[in-house]
């Protein structure tokens, strides 16, 4: 363990070298929420009805405010992308003459960015939520901080492993950079970070709330908004750990499947 | 010696179109991509007229043709633009810098046009298949007038948004990193991609007066699809001539000036 | 006139110090830490047309630095240049049109296109025209024996067959003058001996003036006949190659041979013995006591064949920089610490740099 915890510390100071603009950018993050946020308040203004896919135009900002939470913890920038050049290019050997796990040290990797990057983005969403105070959900029923922060970190398990499993596509194509962007593409409709997946017609909102990418983004914002009763924040708490322990067994499974590849082909 | 430049031009062109030739899977995608793009947001267009008939005085078939238009503008900077805006940091981190200052030609013609990212022309012909749909399906007049303007309008955006993107590129001289341009132009494109109406109720107009009035760039598509399917303003029309041309001797400054620090501060 | 001149050049910038550990990169975030470095501390020198000049020094002594000068890609802090007659850092097109710099580290040919593509850019940028383009890439394309190479992908070629396609990308304009940062860095012996002869043929047929630094002894001895030695930003020597060793070789080395096979005692009496393999021995004497030593020793011994050979230049180079680091630290100590190579704390607020 000590070592893991050695990879943390050492990540955590080279993120502090890179200085000054955090606030700045991570304040940045919140323009394209806002501009979303202004249009459904114009289509709001526009519509004869009050509620669309279920929310009122409070909810409706609210829901796009908690998505920048859920995707605080769900979301992985160039994590898919790092596996797969390092099997291309060779430097996976360099971990595997390691004693240490190379999905392990990922992972302690990626805990050690994530934590940093929410520390330092703190005061900018403090100020953004703060200043939207008005629209934010009341929550009547006790248990929605346990499953709402349960939930939202089952969707950074669900993140990593997806995009653990994307990285190790490497193993057997070249190109994962580019099916990542369209991967990358769709995730965003198919999570409910572009709108709230109730707005779909219902035929179609069946097949993508079977999806994984619902539970990284959309459910979790839902618990959030307080839009789910006890049963129902258990049942999508559970589902998330299974798809999260499906995905890390996959990707698992993939490493072992991919190393011998690696080793028949000598890398 | 403009003729010169031009053939500077024809060969810079020539050569990467040679490249790109030699990864065609990138057009390929970017297609895949833009296109997918393309079918979720129609979605989500469809989605919200389902719900109401107009956002701020647009209309579905307006809407589809201001989104045809920022796709087209944006898609031309990102065919001729962006690609160069993004290497300057890396040109500067790895001393290729050196290479331009020494040529016997303008240092930011050299720097601004070397590169030509002709898989981002895939969203080009997508782009004015959606201007044409508004156009025919809204019943619009055409007139020649009305075209040619709307050309030298899209032209004139582009200056624009080279002139902006270019001085934020040129910054990392002082910086050298280049995610923040990544994120800039992420930034830039979530903004002007909706009527630029919506932004008025937002902190009492000022959002809506800066990014109309003094960086311009909700006008960049909001302008040409007016003068297209709505209402002709040729005050506004002026206006973004001017600024355009503006900014584009601004960048001029700019980039001498960062020039000269990099001359004194280097070894 | 001479085609270069260099008066009293100097070039001082500043380093940011970066801190180690969590806690002082958390304080780096509030005050950076700067060093001044001076690389180029006050050199003067001319160079002649059709010269072929070495720069010699320990990695970091400001050779690139002046070349980078001399091209005019920054700025000097104080001190003259002329090249052509121009001012190198007022970048006159007409001086861009007339010299060229290559560097051994850093390509810029296309990496994914053939080298034509990158010569056809040449071409259209520096202006030649066509019959002149083809005669002149064809002289170089001959010179250097890469045509066959010309049609494959630069990332496709080997080290040495890139490094001579940057050259042929170089000389396409026919350069008056031409600065060379380490051309053959990294290359195998075949390919450095290539380089170093096209380098010579070239400078014999067309005059050029070439001034080239290199980490490679045999570079140098092989092409220049007047070297510049830097060391810490300064000259330290200026002046043909085998002057060096008159200067700064202390001792000779003579070799011997003794008749009967075997060596006497008391050899190292005379002077350092530095290699003894049967029946010879090589002993190291200084050098205003070679003259006595040998007529001693040709006196008392019996000796079959003896020769007399300067040290090898590494070595000899290698001596005049730490003598040369001495007296700099020698000198900065009595100056009672002038503020060179001091890390100093500048408060300065960097939050727009």
């Amino acid at each position: 363990m000590r070592k893991y915890a050695v990879v943390f510390r050492v990540s955590l100071s080279e993120r502090m070298i890179y200085r000054g603009d955090f606030f700045l950018s991570a304040l940045m993050h919140f323009i394209p929420i806002i501009t979303t946020i202004l249009l459904w308040q114009a289509i709001f203004d526009g519509a004869d009805v009050d509620k669309m896919g279920g929310l009122r135009y409070r909810e409706m900002v609210s829901y796009y405010l908690l998505v920048m939470v859920s995707r605080l913890f769900g979301s992985m920038p160039r994590l898919a992308a790092g596996i797969s050049t390092d099997i291309r290019d060779g430097e996976l050997r360099k971990y595997l003459l390691q004693p240490i796990d190379y999905i392990g040290y990922l992972f302690m990797l990626r805990i050690a960015h994530k934590m940093m990057y929410m520390l330092t983005s703190l005061l900018a969403y403090g100020l953004v939520f703060w200043l939207c105070r008005d629209f934010l959900p009341q929550w009547t029923n006790p248990w929605i901080p346990l499953y709402y922060i349960t939930s939202l970190i089952l969707a950074f398990f669900l993140g990593f492993s997806i995009h653990c499993v994307l990285g190790l596509l490497g193993f057997w194509f070249l190109e994962v950079a580019s099916f990542l962007r369209i991967f990358m593409t769709m995730h965003y409709f198919l999570s409910g970070h572009m709108f709230p997946l109730s707005l779909l017609p219902d035929w179609l909102h069946g097949y993508v709330l079977w999806l994984p990418f619902a539970y990284e983004t959309y459910y979790p914002t839902m618990i959030g908004l307080g839009r789910m009763n006890t049963d129902q924040m258990l049942e999508i708490v559970c589902i998330q750990f299974l798809w999260a322990t499906a995905m890390l067994g996959l990707a698992r499974w993939m490493w072992h499947r991919g190393l011998r590849r690696y080793a028949a082909y000598g890398g | 010696m403009q003729v010169r430049y031009g053939r500077i031009l024809l060969r810079f062109w020539k050569n990467s179109m040679l490249r790109e030739l030699s990864f065609r899977g990138h057009f390929v995608v970017n297609i895949i991509t833009q296109l997918l793009w393309v079918a979720m947001t129609l979605v989500f267009i469809k989605v919200i007229y389902m719900r109401t008939s107009d956002i701020r005085g647009w209309s579905e078939h307006q809407y589809l043709f201001l989104l045809g238009t920022h796709m087209l503008v944006t898609g031309l900077f990102e065919t001729f633009f962006f690609t160069n805006c993004w290497r300057v940091s890396e040109l500067v981190r790895t001393g290729g810098m050196d290479f331009i200052l020494l040529k016997p030609a303008n240092t930011q013609f050299l720097l601004s046009l070397e590169q030509i990212d002709y898989s981002a022309m895939a969203s080009l012909p997508i782009a004015v298949a959606l201007c044409v749909y508004g156009v025919v399906e809204g019943g619009v007049q055409l007139t020649w007038g009305k075209t040619a303007l709307f050309a030298g309008l899209i032209v004139i955006g582009v200056v624009l948004l080279y002139s902006l993107v270019f001085m934020f590129a040129v910054t990392s001289i002082w910086l050298i990193r280049q995610t923040g341009l990544n994120n800039l132009w992420f930034y830039v494109v979530s903004v002007a991609r909706y009527p630029s109406e919506i932004y008025r109720s937002f902190l009492g107009g000022v959002l809506w007066f800066v990014l109309v009035f003094i960086v311009p760039i909700l006008l960049v598509a909001n302008l040409p699809a007016n003068v297209m399917v709505r209402t002709f303003e040729p005050m506004q029309v002026a206006y973004l001539a001017i600024v355009s041309l503006i900014m584009l001797g601004l960048s001029s400054v700019v980039f001498n000036f960062a020039m000269k620090w990099y001359r004194s501060a280097s070894s | 006139m001479s085609m270069i001149s260099v008066n009293n050049l100097r070039k001082t910038y500043r380093v940011h110090v970066k801190p180690e550990g969590l806690k002082a990169s958390l304080k780096g975030l509030f005050r950076r830490r700067y060093k001044e470095v001076r690389a180029v501390d006050g050199i003067s020198f001319e160079i002649e047309p059709g010269e072929m000049v070495g720069f010699l020094g320990p990695n970091g002594a400001g050779k690139t630095t002046t070349l980078k000068m001399l091209s005019g890609l920054i700025y000097p802090t104080t001190g003259q240049v002329h090249v052509l007659g121009y001012v190198p850092w007022e970048r006159h097109h007409e001086y861009r049109r007339q010299f060229a710099l290559l560097m051994g580290q850093k390509n810029q040919l296309w990496w994914d296109l053939p080298a034509m593509e990158s010569f056809r850019l040449h071409q259209e940028i520096y202006g030649i025209e066509d019959a002149r383009f083809r005669r002149v890439q064809g002289a170089l394309t001959e010179l250097l024996d890469v045509g066959k190479l010309l049609h494959q992908p630069v990332r496709e070629l080997s080290l040495g067959e890139r490094m001579k396609m940057e050259l042929i990308a170089a000389l396409l304009h026919s350069p008056k003058v031409l600065f060379l940062d380490e051309p053959t860095i990294g290359l195998d012996v075949i390919a450095q001996t290539n380089i170093r002869q096209c380098l010579r043929e070239y400078n014999r047929d067309e005059q050029v003036t070439i001034v080239l630094t290199s980490h490679y002894m045999q570079d140098i001895e092989a092409l220049c006949r007047r070297v510049l030695v830097i060391s810490h930003g300064q000259l330290i020597h200026d002046g043909p190659l085998s002057d060096i060793i008159d200067r700064f070789a202390t001792y000779k080395l003579l070799s011997l041979r003794f008749a009967n096979g075997d060596w006497p005692e008391g050899l190292d009496k005379i002077g350092e013995i530095i290699e003894r393999s049967r029946p010879s021995v090589t002993i190291r004497i200084p050098r205003d006591q070679v003259a006595d030593r040998t007529s001693e020793l040709l006196g008392k011994y019996a000796i079959q064949d003896f020769s007399v050979e300067d040290p090898p230049i590494e070595e000899v180079i290698a001596t005049m920089y730490s003598t040369a680091t001495d007296r700099n630290k020698h000198q900065r100590h009595c100056d009672g610490g002038s503020e060179c190579n001091n890390t100093t704390d500048s408060e300065s607020n960097m939050a727009n740099a």
